[in-house]
């Protein structure tokens, strides 16, 4: 990999981040458009994490012992009671390398 | 909420660091898998970091990486970079009425900044207080970029000597974070409606590989959610 290619790579993430905060860019986004994006953070979330927690599901006995299920399963259940992020985190993370080890 | 609004500064800042924290420390193994196989496919030191400072996108760098191991061209890299990266004009476009009217260089630093993390944080913020914050904004994302950077660097001194850290179940940590973020702030029908499409559609396209799944699936239920909130007016 040369040295441009990595420039190249970070101008392109660059303007996919910058591009709307152009104040010359031809669009106005009203009312209805800012409604439509406040459903961005939600959906993208979920569309990264859903396949890793339900990508392998395969609705037999297998999934009683896929550990990326029943720790998904566990971060969703934990994060309904507890409020903390960082616990939320760390404890179904642990859960998950528990389970991995042992199933 | 006016109890909010009357927060210091300072704790804003306080909170910006101490939120982005447990998102931080879940991208710490990707951070030493990136610096690691960048290592092994035959970067050197130096590119495997300018990687992680200049681009500073975990899953465009990640692919990027594989690709050159695989002896991928450099349309085949920069390609799949825009398509990874793609999903980040939605956030441009989310936070475009807060970045008009900033300075130049906050804009700049901001978009720079503008991470998966960093946009999930900073929405959360942004819908509590009322307003965008922007010292919170460039505050949690400088954390992240930090943590990023120097896991990155504890991959690359690593070098070659992890074994099959790929095989240990990583994407867990990912997905354990965007629950806990998503699950506290579905307060809505037409959100929990949304998020149920989105993961549907998300564990459908990757099962029949579809080109683009992640954005396509996200689109499918912003476009579900909308009409809903339209409907419940």
């Amino acid at each position: 990999m040369s040295y441009d290619l990595i420039f190249l790579m970070a101008l392109i993430t660059f303007f996919m981040r910058y591009a709307f905060f152009m104040e010359k860019l031809p669009v106005k986004l009203d009312m209805r458009v800012q409604r439509f994006l406040s459903f961005t953070a939600p959906c993208i979330l979920t569309a990264m994490a859903a396949p890793i927690v339900f990508g392998e599901v395969t609705f037999n006995t297998h999934d009683l012992t896929n550990p990326f299920l029943l720790g998904g399963i566990l971060a969703i259940v934990l994060s309904l009671l507890v409020k903390n992020t960082l616990i939320v985190v760390l404890a179904s993370m642990g859960a998950f390398f528990l389970l991995k080890t042992l199933l | 909420m006016s109890t909010e609004q009357a927060q210091p500064v300072r704790s804003i800042k306080l909170a910006a660091f101490f939120d982005i924290l447990p998102l931080s420390i879940a991208v710490i193994p990707w951070g030493i898998l990136c610096g690691s196989l960048a290592i092994q496919v035959g970067l050197s030191p130096l590119q495997s970091q300018l990687m992680s400072l200049l681009v500073f996108a975990g899953a465009a760098q990640l692919s990027a990486v594989t690709l050159t191991g695989a002896g991928g061209g450099i349309a085949t890299i920069l390609g799949s970079t825009a398509v990874i990266s793609s999903r980040h004009l939605l956030y441009s476009a989310t936070f475009r009425s807060h970045a008009m009217g900033l300075p130049l260089h906050h804009k700049m630093l901001m978009a720079f900044l503008l991470t998966d993390e960093m946009f999930a944080v900073t929405e959360n913020k942004r819908k509590e207080l009322g307003y965008f914050p922007l010292d919170y904004a460039l505050i949690s994302g400088a954390t992240f970029y930090a943590i990023w950077n120097l896991s990155t660097l504890a991959g690359i001194v690593a070098g070659t000597s992890i074994p099959n850290l790929e095989s240990l179940g990583l994407e867990f940590a990912i997905a354990a974070t965007f629950i806990a973020m998503v699950v506290p702030n579905i307060q809505s029908s037409p959100v929990l409606v949304a998020v149920l499409v989105s993961a549907c559609c998300a564990v459908l396209f990757h099962k029949l590989e579809v080109p683009n799944d992640l954005l396509l699936s996200a689109l499918v239920g912003m476009v579900v959610g909308y009409c809903l909130d339209k409907e419940s007016d």
